[in-house]
């Protein structure tokens, strides 16, 4: 039940695009394409789920015994541009389909803030392990949710008579703004 | 020449409202004027620092390994700014949260170090550090302006009329979405009138 | 092979060069990020005691409507509310934020164990903010609880 509130409250309440306003220049970025955002979405999840289970490992077993505590910034961004590297050859060697469906967006992930501040969220609310897993799958989870929504309406904006100053991104940032004040609805859910 | 560099991030290359870059914080951290104005004072610090160093090393950095020293070089400045917000403004600091580690990530920052300051001096590429910041707070501090009076009544914390008449869910998170929605269509509506 | 080894050793000694500066930087605010800590709960414990400075200052946390509320809680000897005070909190912006504002905290002071302690009965809830303000009226009542077991 702690579990499903944390994944819940990841996924919904707290949305990380939506609410929390993290990792919003990808969100602008690929969304215009049904596609594209589908492609980043499957790469946000694989890389968030990987790289928030090693940098909690890094911080517990390595800067914390040492006292270390103020290398995490650096620490973490490096990880993660490692593990991105080492995911893409991965991928690229073994499951050839999947590296293709998220193509390029794998290198641009090193520059999306989720996967970070993913790693610090975890580290601030000091989840365990398991809570941290389950916490990195709904953030992603939510990521994908939100962005898949807002491509599919963008896709019917393309075709919509806008007036002239709003067209192109005001027009996506009201969008945005209507969304979020869907996902407010989720406050207080389940007592979340 | 010099003048240019700063100038340009102003307006006409505002990293915010043109190049779509560094939005994250803008959005979250604008709900009220005294956050924004704080945003804005790390990301100063960390841009122009690291534009600086980077500048200065440009000549001795090979050429294959520029991004991960890039990133050594910012998450240090980032982490500085960190420790020393805690120290001395730890309010401001609570109120900021995970966006002053999260400054490592913001694209105006590594995309400066990139795009300018690795192929320029280290005057320009001061200037040019201090031009783009220039242009985000004042992307960053009106919006905080705008949501915090629309929202709360008050500016920088002063009371301007009654909390009760306030729109509040201008100071919640969909308000960021139409305040800077907003404020983009009326840059449009001013530079075409202005052509 | 030379040449990466080359290029690894560059970046070694980036990061080292880092390090230092960084060890040297922790070093320097440390102290004084811990004393502000310290100097804040002290001020919070001497503004929720009353001023004579007996009675009890007890830390509870409860969950609100965006998340945790972490309040301070104040008892005297006499087993009342002396004070109370919001350390940290995620609610909503403009409506369950208002927790913090002195006018309902206030409403607290002088309360007992036996008192009701309800939102709508003897404490004025914000307006569009009963849940936040449920919850610190548990938070209130848990630390009385609290104070209770541990005199007796």
């Amino acid at each position: 039940m702690e579990l499903f509130g944390i994944f819940f409250a990841a996924f919904l309440i707290n949305n990380i695009l939506l609410i929390r306003f993290i990792a919003l220049c990808s969100f602008f970025g690929v969304s215009t394409k049904i596609d594209t955002s589908v492609g980043m979405s499957l790469a946000v999840i694989f890389v968030m789920t990987i790289s928030s289970a090693v940098s909690w490992l890094i911080f517990h077993a390595i800067l914390v015994p040492f006292h270390l505590e103020f290398l995490r910034t650096a620490t973490f961004i490096l990880t993660i541009a490692a593990l991105v590297q080492l995911e893409e050859l991965y991928l690229k060697k073994m499951i050839p389909t999947l590296y293709r469906a998220m193509g390029i967006y794998l290198p641009l992930i090193t520059t999306n803030c989720a996967i970070l501040a993913v790693a610090f969220l975890a580290i601030d609310y000091r989840y365990n392990f398991v809570q941290s897993m389950v916490y990195s799958l709904g953030v992603s989870c939510g990521y994908s949710l939100a962005i898949i929504l807002f491509a599919y309406i963008r896709e019917r904006m393309a075709l919509a008579p806008i007036p002239k100053w709003f067209q192109g991104y005001p027009i996506a940032f009201i969008t945005a703004a209507l969304m979020s004040l869907a996902f407010l609805g989720f406050t207080g859910m389940f007592g979340l | 020449m010099l003048w240019k560099d700063f100038n340009q991030g102003i307006i006409k290359e505002n990293p915010v409202l043109r190049l779509m870059i560094g939005l994250c914080p803008t959005l979250a951290v604008s709900s009220n004027a005294v956050n924004a104005l704080g945003m804005s004072v790390a990301v100063a610090f960390v841009l122009i620092c690291s534009n600086w160093v980077i500048a200065a090393i440009r000549k001795i950095t090979p050429d294959q390994i520029r991004i991960p020293i890039f990133i050594i070089i910012i998450s240090t400045f980032v982490t500085i700014s960190d420790y020393v917000m805690q120290a001395y403004t730890p309010e401001l600091y609570q109120a900021l949260g995970v966006f002053v580690p999260l400054i490592v990530v913001n694209c105006i920052i590594l995309g400066r170090a990139e795009a300018f300051a690795y192929k320029n001096p280290v005057l320009n590429s001061i200037l040019d550090g201090a031009g783009m910041s220039l242009g985000f707070a004042l992307a960053l501090i009106s919006l905080g302006v705008v949501r915090e009076i629309l929202g709360a009544g008050t500016v920088f914390g002063l009371a301007l009329f009654n909390p009760a008449v306030a729109a509040t869910i201008m100071v919640l998170p969909p308000g960021a979405f139409i305040a800077i929605g907003v404020l983009m269509a009326a840059l449009n509506k001013f530079e075409n009138k202005v052509q | 092979m030379i040449n990466s080894l080359k290029m690894g050793l560059i970046l070694a000694v980036f990061c080292v060069i880092a390090a230092s500066g960084l060890a040297y930087v922790y070093q320097f605010t440390q102290p004084r990020i811990e004393s502000n800590a310290r100097l804040t709960m002290e001020n919070s414990k001497k503004e929720v005691l009353p001023a004579s400075g007996k009675g009890r200052a007890l830390a509870v946390t409860v969950r609100g409507y965006g998340g945790e509320i972490e309040l301070l809680v104040g008892i005297d000897q006499q087993e009342r509310i002396s004070g109370l005070k919001v350390l940290s909190h995620k609610e909503t912006p403009g409506l369950g934020a208002n927790i913090v504002r002195p006018d309902f905290l206030g409403q607290f002071k002088g309360k007992k164990r036996t008192d009701p302690l309800e939102a709508k009965k003897d404490i004025d809830a914000i307006s569009g903010a009963t849940i936040s303000s449920r919850a610190v009226c548990n938070g209130v009542k848990d630390a009385l609880e609290r104070f209770q077991s541990g005199n007796n």
